[in-house]
């Protein structure tokens, strides 16, 4: 179903937000991305990932308090949604599937 | 703590483009980032990386949507579908994209060398600073006598002694023209044109910028001369030649004061030397001085001062030249003031006005028209074909209006696509210009020099011509499919109406009148050259050469030459004189006790000048050896003299030439054209000069061996003149020169023409592709049926060749109506066969069928069974 599927960079995304619990903004999931994966991307590329996030329900939003640091403007704060962690579940486990079925052999390194 | 802040354009663009719902929180996100990048790496990395940041966000899931003032009003999704559905298009039917694209693409190249050209000329004269305040003194005898002239020169008085005594004219400056000078520096000699003597104030008039030298000084003193870059390249290689000295005809030594910073080009002067008029001497043998009103070869330049009009001028003028011209006889001209604005393309018929260039104002109109008839045609290709194509796309509109597309949501839509498709041809346009420039100049013989800055001035004609065509040839289009009713349309009732047939028809028709048209023109234009060059002059233009010797012994050279030179058994004739070139002087001719003369035009020829020439000699002889006194009085004159003198019998009667020659005539010549066709045969006197002869002129037979010939001749140069440099020219060709324009025109008009020709027929083969598609079905019914190849061929063609017929009918009485208009400027002209417009009938029923035949013939040839199964 198109609807469920999930992209890698989505999937990555949304388990940062979770890592982040309550502090998951725009540039704390940028550099959460960086130092945990190492994972270069603009700004840009992640506000189209979580607006397509958005859109299928997996995530929500609301903007937080105004803070001084940035010019006083307000920043938007992701949370999983129920729907998105099942989907992550789901991601996982036919992911762990897949592997579980892997003979063991296949995984030696030649 | 120091603060940083975002780069400023960056922001602006950014909340300018961005989504106002994302705006706050990605402007604090930026920001954001941009503090800490500050604190890590510095402002100049945390500015980069946010001008990066910004860049990367110009994005359509940031992008604020586009909103038109209502009802047009895109949403960005649609605007995305109809760029999928538009590209869709084109790439589904790659051939008529093509044709369009083509046509279009060919139509703009055209435009644009055209353009360019027009804006060339009509460029001419206008870039000097005190233009718009310069004029020249002309005079015009035709009010007072019939046989008058209109001139564009004066005596040589007449501008120092206007500058002195009109408080209006603030300078006065002289152009004397000269041919034939022989310059010599170091170790360069060679015969020079186009050198003219001027006043001091010339740069004051036509300011001309120097590359080196006082402009105000350059030309003051005597013997100064001003170089083209070209020339001082040529005579002093890479050294500078400031204050280095030239020698003039083996006379003068000049000094060279001063370097243009380029040749001129945009005016109608025509130079490449400029000498100090105080250098300027009276040539041997003329009667006349410097102080002579009567000497009427001289341009004679104006300034005016600020806000005098040329009006007040003219009206003083008439007292002026009663006072100076007319001293103790009545006033028999009118003079009056050229603004120079009108000199390049107003000097036509005026006398003396050969000495510079000139322009054609209808020939640039003309191509003008061209240029705009093309573009119809190509607009026209792409019209008919998306009409054409229309019912392929009903279906796509049925459905957009069954989910509330408004009508003008539809046209909005298509005419956008025509636009995107005419930017493309634009784009295709330039490209090909830029690529084809260089040879397409030089097949043209245009002496354009393009520079990059000449495409500012083309772009924003660009532009226009693209939203122009593009809208102009796709509203009607639009209208048409935004009009199909969706019910018939999805029940898949829709049938190209009779009225899109009709229209399409209509064009085809002008298409092929405008392309006949031009056929037939330029047809017709190279009749008349092919007339101009085999027209029988009244003498015998192949096989003579001209010799030129510039020198003050030219007589003693002369016998030593005719000496050599009659050794070749293919010299036939040897004499010197004039050539035949156009450029003559005019003087009074006086027959004895007329107190009034009469104005004709003068040549100098040597003994057997007319037997060398070939002129033929009604009555009595050629200027003769035998007849030594011939050099003092012999005189002849041509057939149009002797009506003109009102004369039955004219050998022997006595002539008064230019009040210092009087004489007797010794020969009626038959008249010939020493004029170019372009006017009429005048009177024309004849007589051994009394100035130095410059030319050497032989008649040869007709030899296949010219090079050895030229080669022989010119070692025995070696032995006449060694110090002079051996310069020839054919006679033939000196003619051609004078038709150099009309020429121009000539391979204008056909590569133009043939140019739409190529589009109209691009057009014809896409709308017959598109066409036989729709007739698939029916055309495998008839197969089905029994019909042959023949029989489908003709069905489908019939109907077009009708249409080319049509256009014919119009086009041919059309193009020869212009066409007359444009013989009418020669007085010789070609008459108008019949067989041309049955070679114009072929020419475009063959265009039509080249085009139509090969998808006539691939649908006709295809297999019924597949056709009738299509779906």
């Amino acid at each position: 179903m198109e609807n469920n599927y999930l992209g890698e960079f989505q999937e990555i995304v949304m388990l940062t937000i979770l890592v982040l619990e309550d502090n998951a903004y725009g540039v704390t999931i940028k550099k959460e991305l960086k130092k945990r994966l190492n994972r270069d991307c603009s700004r840009g590329a992640l506000h189209t990932a979580l607006t397509r996030l958005q859109k299928k329900g997996l995530i929500s939003s609301e903007m937080g308090g105004a803070n001084a640091t940035r010019g006083g403007r307000r920043k938007r704060y992701y949370t999983v949604t129920n729907t998105g962690k099942l989907s992550l579940k789901e991601a996982k486990e036919s992911r762990d599937q897949l592997w579980k079925a892997i003979p063991n052999f296949s995984l030696k390194m030649v | 703590m120091k603060k940083v802040k975002p780069p400023k354009y960056f922001h602006q663009f950014f909340k300018w483009f961005c989504h106002p719902e994302f705006y706050e929180e990605l402007a604090g996100d930026l920001e954001e980032m941009l503090e800490e990048d500050f604190v890590d790496r510095g402002s100049i990395y945390a500015r980069w990386k946010y001008r990066k940041e910004v860049i990367k966000l110009f994005r359509l899931s940031v992008l604020k949507e586009i909103r038109f003032s209502y009802p047009i009003s895109i949403s960005l999704d649609m605007l995305k579908n109809y760029l999928k559905i538009g590209f869709r298009n084109l790439k589904r039917d790659k051939v008529s994209a093509s044709i369009n694209i083509i046509g279009l693409g060919l139509g703009f190249v055209s435009a644009l060398v055209i353009l360019l050209y027009v804006h060339h000329e009509l460029q001419v004269d206008t870039s000097f600073e005190n233009g718009d305040r310069v004029y020249r003194v002309i005079n015009d005898e035709r009010p007072h006598r019939e046989t008058g002239r209109l001139l564009v020169t004066v005596g040589p008085p007449f501008a120092p002694t206007l500058a002195e005594e009109f408080p209006e004219v603030e300078k006065a400056v002289r152009i004397r023209y000269t041919e034939n000078v022989v310059f010599k520096s170091e170790e360069q000699q060679y015969y020079e044109n186009d050198v003219i003597y001027v006043d001091k104030d010339f740069f004051h008039l036509f300011s001309f910028p120097l590359a080196q030298g006082d402009p105000v000084t350059a030309l003051s003193e005597p013997n100064s001369i001003v170089l083209t870059p070209e020339m001082s390249q040529k005579y002093f290689g890479d050294e500078s030649p400031m204050g280095k000295s030239i020698m003039m005809n083996e006379e003068v030594s000049l000094q060279v004061t001063g370097i243009l910073e380029e040749s001129p080009k945009k005016t109608h002067l025509e130079f490449d030397f400029l000498i100090s008029f105080e250098t300027f001497t009276v040539p041997y043998g003329y009667p006349v001085t410097l102080e002579s009103w009567g000497w009427i070869s001289f341009h004679t330049y104006v300034l005016l001062n600020q806000g005098v009009t040329p009006q007040t001028v003219d009206q003083k003028l008439t007292d002026f030249v009663k006072r100076h011209v007319y001293t103790n006889r009545s006033v028999s001209a009118t003079y009056s003031l050229q603004a120079l604005s009108d000199v390049y393309f107003g000097s036509k018929e005026m006398m003396n006005s050969g000495e510079h260039k000139h322009g054609n104002l209808s020939y640039t109109y003309g191509l003008l028209a061209i240029a705009f008839l093309i573009l119809l045609v190509a607009g026209f290709n792409f019209m008919n074909i998306s009409t054409a194509r229309s019912i392929r796309r009903a279906r796509e509109v049925g459905v957009r209006k069954v989910i509330g597309a408004k009508r003008i949501n539809l046209i909005t839509q298509f005419t956008g696509e025509a636009l995107a498709v005419s930017t493309i041809s634009v784009l295709f346009a330039l490209l090909l210009f830029e690529l084809s420039r260089t040879p397409l100049f030089e097949y043209l013989n245009w002496q354009l020099d393009f520079k990059y800055q000449d495409y500012l001035i083309l772009i924003p004609l660009l532009v226009a011509g693209t939203f122009v065509l593009g809208i102009l040839s796709a509203i009607y289009p639009a209208i048409l499919m935004s009009g199909f009713k969706p019910i018939n349309v999805l029940k898949g009732k829709i049938k190209s109406g009779a009225t899109e047939m009709n229209i399409r028809k209509v064009l085809v028709v002008l298409q092929f009148t405008i392309t006949i048209g031009l056929i037939v023109c330029s047809l017709l234009v190279s009749q008349q050259m092919e007339y101009i060059r085999n027209k029988d002059l009244g003498f015998d233009r192949e096989q003579v050469i001209s010799l030129q010797m510039r020198t003050d012994d030219f007589l003693e050279r002369y016998q030593l030459g005719k000496q050599l030179f009659s050794r070749h058994p293919q010299v036939l004739n040897i004499s010197a004189g004039d050539v035949i070139n156009g450029d003559y002087g005019s003087v009074p001719i006086t027959p004895a006790g007329a107190e009034e003369g009469i104005a004709m035009n003068w040549m100098g020829g040597y003994f057997d000048y007319c037997s060398t020439l070939g002129l033929e000699i009604l009555e009595g002889r050629d200027f003769s050896i035998s007849h030594p006194i011939d050099t003092l009085t012999g005189i002849i004159i041509n057939e149009s003299a002797q009506r003109a003198l009102g004369w039955d019998e004219a050998i022997g009667k006595e002539l008064q030439v230019n009040s210092n020659i009087n004489g007797q005539v010794i020969g009626v010549v038959k008249d010939f054209h020493f004029h170019s066709l372009h006017a009429p045969i005048t009177p024309m006197v004849i007589t051994v000069p009394r100035t130095y002869m410059r030319n050497i002129i032989l008649r040869i037979s007709p030899t296949n061996d010219m090079d050895n010939l030229i080669a022989s001749l010119e070692k025995d140069w070696m032995q006449i003149a060694p110090d002079l440099p051996f310069h020839f020219t054919f006679l033939d060709e000196d003619l051609n020169r004078q038709y150099e324009k009309d020429q121009e025109f000539s391979r204008l008009i056909s590569f133009f023409g043939g140019l739409a020709i190529f589009i109209a027929g691009l057009g014809l083969y896409g709308l017959i592709a598109i066409i036989s598609t729709y007739r698939i079905k029916e055309i495998g019914i008839r197969k089905v049926l029994g019909a042959s190849v023949m029989n489908i061929y003709l069905l489908l063609s019939r109907n077009f060749i009708i249409l080319v017929i049509i256009a014919n009918l119009i086009a041919l009485p059309l193009a020869l109506w212009v066409i007359n208009g444009w013989l009418e400027q020669f007085s010789y002209r070609t008459k108008v066969h019949y067989s041309l417009f049955v070679i114009a009938i072929l020419i475009s029923l063959g265009i039509a069928l080249a085009s139509l035949s090969y998808q006539v013939i691939k649908t006709a040839r295809s297999n019924p069974i597949k056709a009738i199964r299509h779906e």
